[in-house]
């Protein structure tokens, strides 16, 4: 009899099953610890549920028309929306990723309820996702950070791992830090979900897990069945879906009552962008009704763009003239400016007037003796100068 | 004077004749035809009468019957005849009546993918089918490949993109994978060795993914002329393929010249170089107004050989511009560019490497002239067949350089002509990739514990991986467990995926080259001299913590030849036999080598002008070895003291290992063979060849089955090598003190009996 044989005989003879325990100690462990559920005896997952109460959050509807670009028009009824979050054994993505806590948010009246699945092992997938494919597209919403490009994906991956269809990918889809990029981009330093929970939520988190860690924690945890780190996971995890649930709450704010929300001057400039994109003009007055905002330059030229657009000419030049001053915007405003007074009032002379405005600033950088401007500036300017004279001539 | 003409002057030309080994013509071949076959949609019938085509060559008529009739195929032919056809006439008209059915093609190059969307393309608009047909590349845009994985009809790709960005993600690909009805494999006989064995397992990735999908394409595979392409089809693919090989295409008469250039140092077997022949072979040519292709080996030839003819040109006052060269690294347009011209017939002289010897569509040229010996006999057909239009005469001049193949092929031309292309082969089991493609699979698809990836031992190495907490089983499954993404660990043009880069100092710091770690042992240790696309560079540093060699440019008097010490370990003997003169064993065995210390050795004299100590660690490869023992008593002739031995052996060695391309699909650096006069274990003269790759890929075991047929080619050449005392030719440099390899050498294998 060879060794292997041998072994198989003895641990037959000491009563060691060749099956590993599937409710083991640890996962009844983490379920006491939770007060959580065990779902499925054949294949045991851990189902935490939990209320928590958010009565200063209290915008039953969210109107995202602005931050969306008007691909979400209507306001959007917050009960409607679920907000999740995987936690994954890697982030390169691709098909062996797997997603072992499955983090679910949604807004019942003023409590944010949440429920998460913990899968103690590989190959449990399958009861939980049948359970979840017509629950999840119950609601009219998906929301997530990051998702479109990370989340989704990975979870029609498992799903169609185990031959369910993904029926909510049809679902509509709302990626909180596309829209948080939108504004935050230049004010903050990251736009990761910390960066935004701490500046818009106020939270600061101690003792949270890094992101990092978490595959290999997880790969611990199956290897020795240590729970210390897979409790810090869920609450890592519970943390990041309560702050999508109370961020898109926050959010809302923008188009209702955008002074609730802690705007800088750059952030205003990134709005007029959007407002303009979006061609939603009215937005303006509506920022401006607030008094103590001051506003950038950058904020003039988007809203000067947006009265272009709208064809108050007269409005829009005013603005240009006023950023004639600035330093990073000038040329900007005074091509338009020019382009204004050649095309739309066929005043060649005030049209000359302000190109030579321009020559003055280029006559100066060479005084100067260094690169201020892109020299296709000059050459633009050059061009609309030849032109304005051939017309004047015509005329 | 027209190309006739001038082959008529040529064999009149009695100075170009002195070096002319051989002059065979091949006889005109009348092309042979079939009707358009019944099962054939009347549209894609149409469409081909509206490009002139009003029937088919045999080859594609039997070609299409047997895709019609579900079988795999592999289509032999050569340059130039309709291959395309082969696999766009099924691929079509299936999709005429399926409109949801994909297609997969895979070409070995991204280049040569790209050549073929047009070529699809063009037929698919003349349809007007509306299927799509997209390359799917490292250079495809984000936005686009969405669209590819969701409408995508007719997939273009190569095998890294399919290895690294198709079947990791295979969940984006359903459409394609559930619809995947044929598999296009073009130039399989590139998929040897050891990116061959990558590619078989690559196949057994994409197949199980089909099975999950539920699909089951069939595979429509060409290839260059080779021994065994039914053969190496059904190992790649693991399935049963019928062979078409029954060429219809015509072809006018051709002629092919050996020459050899004439010896201008006796004492060192020196000859004149190619590059200057071919320049003045195409002086003679070029006022004949022929479209030339010369082939060069390397990058460098290339562009040194362009300098030549730039200058031959202002002699002749042509224009500079209708000499090109071609190469990798030149910018994709610039290279459409050049097709372009050679097309049209704007260039009149291309110099290339063997990146044109595939499919890439440049029309067909008049003359090709081979400066050196291609490497097989397979790539010398596919490059002749460059040169050759339907109706008129062609010429192909092979130009031998010095190297001892080379001059192997060129005074031994009956060998050339008389024998079938090489066989190309692959070893799916060779454990290294095998084990890197297991990982990835499991990556891609979890292992159920029935399942086989390779025949018997697929649970065995899954339990390893196991072990190795690379994978979890649970419920009968392995599921993959490691944060790595695994594809991005395995090259499929490389065993091992470490490597030394090389860096040039005397140039900003600039990346030159990547080698081995065994390679780099030997070719950048510190202070040696090392030869990179001709140029000399000294070595500062090699670091071998970091894996960076520095050197800077030098113009160095001498070379260095590194010492290395070699352990061969044998592990276990799988076969052995013996004869009168020696036991041969085929075995496992562990290889162990460090490199010492180095000599210089002066250019020309190659005297020994010094010596140095190299401090590196020892590297191990595990792989198979032919092991040639020699018994005592077969040395019992007083001559054979053992530093005769010695010499002997090593120059027996050194012809052997640049011999081994005749017998065996290779590079000579895929192989290596060393002596020893005292085996460290029987104490015995032994001659080692091995696989310099780990874990082994099937080199040795074929040549255990014929060594003899070796043995004797090494005997033959040295024989016929015109130097006195061995040269680089034939049995390697002479140094100094040692002049007896020659004589030795052939004093061992004259006292074998290799009938």
């Amino acid at each position: 009899m060879d060794l292997s044989k041998k072994l198989a005989y003895y641990k037959q003879q000491a009563g060691i099953s060749e099956e590993p325990v599937k409710l083991s100690p640890s996962l009844t462990a983490l379920k006491e610890r939770f007060n959580a559920e065990i779902l499925f005896e054949d294949a045991p997952v851990l189902k935490i549920k939990k209320e928590h109460a958010f009565p200063e959050y209290n915008n039953l509807q969210v109107i995202l028309k602005l931050l969306t670009k008007n691909e979400f028009s209507k306001p959007i009824d917050r009960s409607r929306c679920v907000f999740f979050d995987l936690e994954t054994t890697g982030l390169a993505g691709g098909a062996g990723t797997f997603a072992f806590l499955i983090g679910f948010a949604w807004w019942d009246k003023d409590r944010v309820v949440t429920k998460q699945y913990f899968l103690p092992d590989y190959g449990r997938e399958y009861f939980l996702f049948s359970k979840l494919q017509e629950w999840i597209s119950s609601f009219d919403y998906i929301i997530s950070f990051n998702g479109k490009s990370y989340d989704m994906p990975l979870l029609s991956n498992r799903f169609i791992l185990n031959r369910i269809q993904p029926l909510f990918k049809q679902s509509a889809h709302i990626d909180l830090l596309h829209l948080c990029r939108r504004i935050w981009k230049n004010t903050l330093d990251s736009c990761d979900l910390g960066s935004i929970e701490t500046h818009l939520l106020g939270i600061e988190r101690s003792d949270d897990i890094p992101g990092a860690f978490i595959p290999q924690a997880y790969f611990d945890f199956i290897n020795t069945g240590v729970i210390h780190d897979v409790v810090r996971m869920i609450e890592h995890n519970l943390q990041d879906i309560i702050s999508l649930a109370l961020i898109f709450d926050k959010l809302a704010h923008l188009e209702q009552e955008p002074h609730k929300l802690k705007l800088e001057t750059n952030d205003f400039a990134r709005l007029a962008k959007l407002a303009f994109e979006s061609s939603n003009f009215s937005y303006y007055s509506f920022l401006e009704n607030e008094q103590s905002i001051k506003y950038s330059a950058e904020y003039y030229y988007w809203k000067s763009m947006a009265l272009k657009k709208e064809k108050r000419w007269e409005d829009a030049n005013l603005l240009w003239e006023k950023l004639f001053s600035n330093g990073d915007f000038c040329l900007i405003a005074m091509e338009e400016s020019a382009k204004y007074y050649e095309h739309v009032k066929k005043d060649y002379t005030k049209a000359m007037d302000v190109v030579d405005a321009a020559q003055k600033r280029f006559d100066l950088q060479d005084e100067l003796g260094y690169q201020v401007f892109d020299p296709q500036w000059q050459e633009r300017f050059l061009k609309r100068k030849q032109r304005l004279t051939e017309r004047k001539l015509m005329a | 004077m027209n190309l006739a003409q001038l082959i008529d002057y040529l064999s009149r030309d009695s100075e170009f004749q002195a070096n002319l080994k051989k002059w065979s013509v091949i006889d005109a071949r009348e092309g042979r035809y079939a009707p358009f076959p019944e099962k054939l949609d009347n549209r894609i019938a149409d469409v081909l009468i509206a490009k002139g085509i009003k029937q088919l060559y045999t080859h594609q008529a039997e070609s299409f019957a047997a895709v019609e009739q579900g079988k795999n195929i592999v289509v032999v032919t050569p340059t130039a005849s309709g291959k395309t056809m082969t696999y766009n006439l099924p691929v079509l008209n299936h999709l005429i009546s399926n409109p949801e059915a994909r297609a997969l093609y895979l070409f070995p190059t991204k280049a040569l993918s790209q050549d073929q969307t047009n070529e699809v393309q063009d037929l698919n608009d003349r349809l007007k089918l509306g299927a799509k047909t997209f390359t799917f590349d490292g250079d495809t845009p984000a936005d686009i490949r969405r669209t590819i994985r969701a409408a995508g009809n007719i997939v273009i790709t190569n095998p890294d993109m399919l290895h690294q960005g198709i079947l990791p993600h295979h969940t984006l690909w359903i459409k394609l994978f559930e619809n995947l009805k044929f598999i296009v494999l073009d130039e399989l006989h590139t998929y040897r060795g050891v990116f061959g064995s990558h590619i078989s397992n690559l196949l057994v990735r994409l197949k199980r993914l089909c099975e999950f999908y539920g699909s089951k394409p069939q595979f429509i595979c060409s290839s260059a002329t080779i021994e065994n392409p039914k053969e190496l089809a059904e190992k790649i693919l693991n399935e049963d393929v019928d062979l078409i090989d029954n060429n219809g295409s015509p072809s006018g008469e051709k002629h092919f010249l050996f020459y050899n250039p004439p010896v201008v140092n006796q004492e060192l077997g020196l000859r004149r170089s190619v590059v200057s022949e071919v320049k003045n072979i195409v002086r003679k040519l070029l006022p004949t107004g022929a479209q030339i292709i010369i082939f060069a080996r390397s990058r460098m030839r290339v562009e040194l050989l362009v300098t030549y003819l730039h200058d031959l040109a202002r002699e002749l006052k042509i224009e500079k511009r209708l000499i090109r060269g071609y190469r990798g690294g030149y910018l994709p347009n610039q290279r459409r560019e050049i097709e372009k011209g050679l097309k049209n017939g704007t260039i009149r002289v291309v110099v290339s490497t063997n990146a044109l010897e595939l499919g890439i569509d440049i029309g067909q040229l008049d003359v090709a002239i081979m400066a050196g010996y291609p490497g097989s006999v397979s790539s010398t057909w596919q490059q002749a067949g460059r040169a050759g239009r339907r109706q008129t005469v062609s010429l192909t001049i092979m130009v031998a350089s010095s190297a001892p193949l080379d001059q192997y092929i060129i005074e031994h031309p009956e060998y050339f002509f008389g024998k079938s292309p090489e066989s190309a082969f692959i070893d799916r089991e060779n454990l290294a990739i095998l084990m890197s493609h297991l990982k990835c699979a499991s990556f891609e698809l979890p292992f159920r514990d029935d399942e086989n990836f390779a025949p018997h031992i697929t649970n065995q190495l899954l339990d390893f991986l196991v072990d190795e907490r690379v994978l979890r089983k649970a419920e009968n499954k392995y599921f993959w467990m490691s944060e790595i993404y695994p594809a991005d660990e395995v090259s499929l043009r490389n065993t091992t995926q470490e490597n030394v880069v090389i860096i040039d100092t005397s140039n900003q710091n600039k990346v030159i080259g990547e080698i081995d770690l065994f390679a780099a042992q030997e070719m950048v240790h510190n202070d040696a001299i090392y030869i990179h696309d001709s140029i000399q560079y000294h070595v500062e540093k090699l670091d071998w913590e970091e894996l960076k060699a520095y050197v800077h440019r030098v113009d160095s008097d001498h070379y260095t030849d590194a010492i290395t010490k070699v352990d061969v370990k044998v592990l276990d003997v799988l076969e052995e036999e013996s004869n009168h003169a020696y036991t041969k064993y085929f075995a496992d065995v562990a290889v162990a080598r460090t490199t010492t210390g180095y000599k210089k050795i002066k250019f020309r004299t190659h005297e020994n002008i010094g010596f140095g100590r190299v401090y590196l660690p020892e590297i191990e490869m595990q792989t198979n070895a032919l092991m040639l023992q020699f018994p005592d008593s077969f040395f019992v002739d007083g001559y054979f003291k053992e530093s005769v031995i010695s010499e002997g052996l090593k120059g027996i060695a050194y012809t052997m290992r640049n011999l081994v391309p005749l017998y065996v699909m290779c590079d000579s650096a895929d192989i290596a063979v060393f002596s020893m006069v005292r085996d460290p274990f029987s104490k015995l003269p032994t001659i080692y060849v091995y696989d310099r790759y780990q874990g082994g890929i099937g080199l040795s075991k074929k040549l255990y089955k014929r060594e003899k047929v070796l043995l004797k080619a090494v005997r033959d050449h040295i024989k016929d090598c015109p130097c006195s005392n061995g040269c680089p030719s034939c049995t390697g440099p002479t140094l100094e003190g040692t002049l007896l390899s020659k004589q030795s050498s052939l004093r061992i294998l004259e006292m074998i009996d290799l009938n």
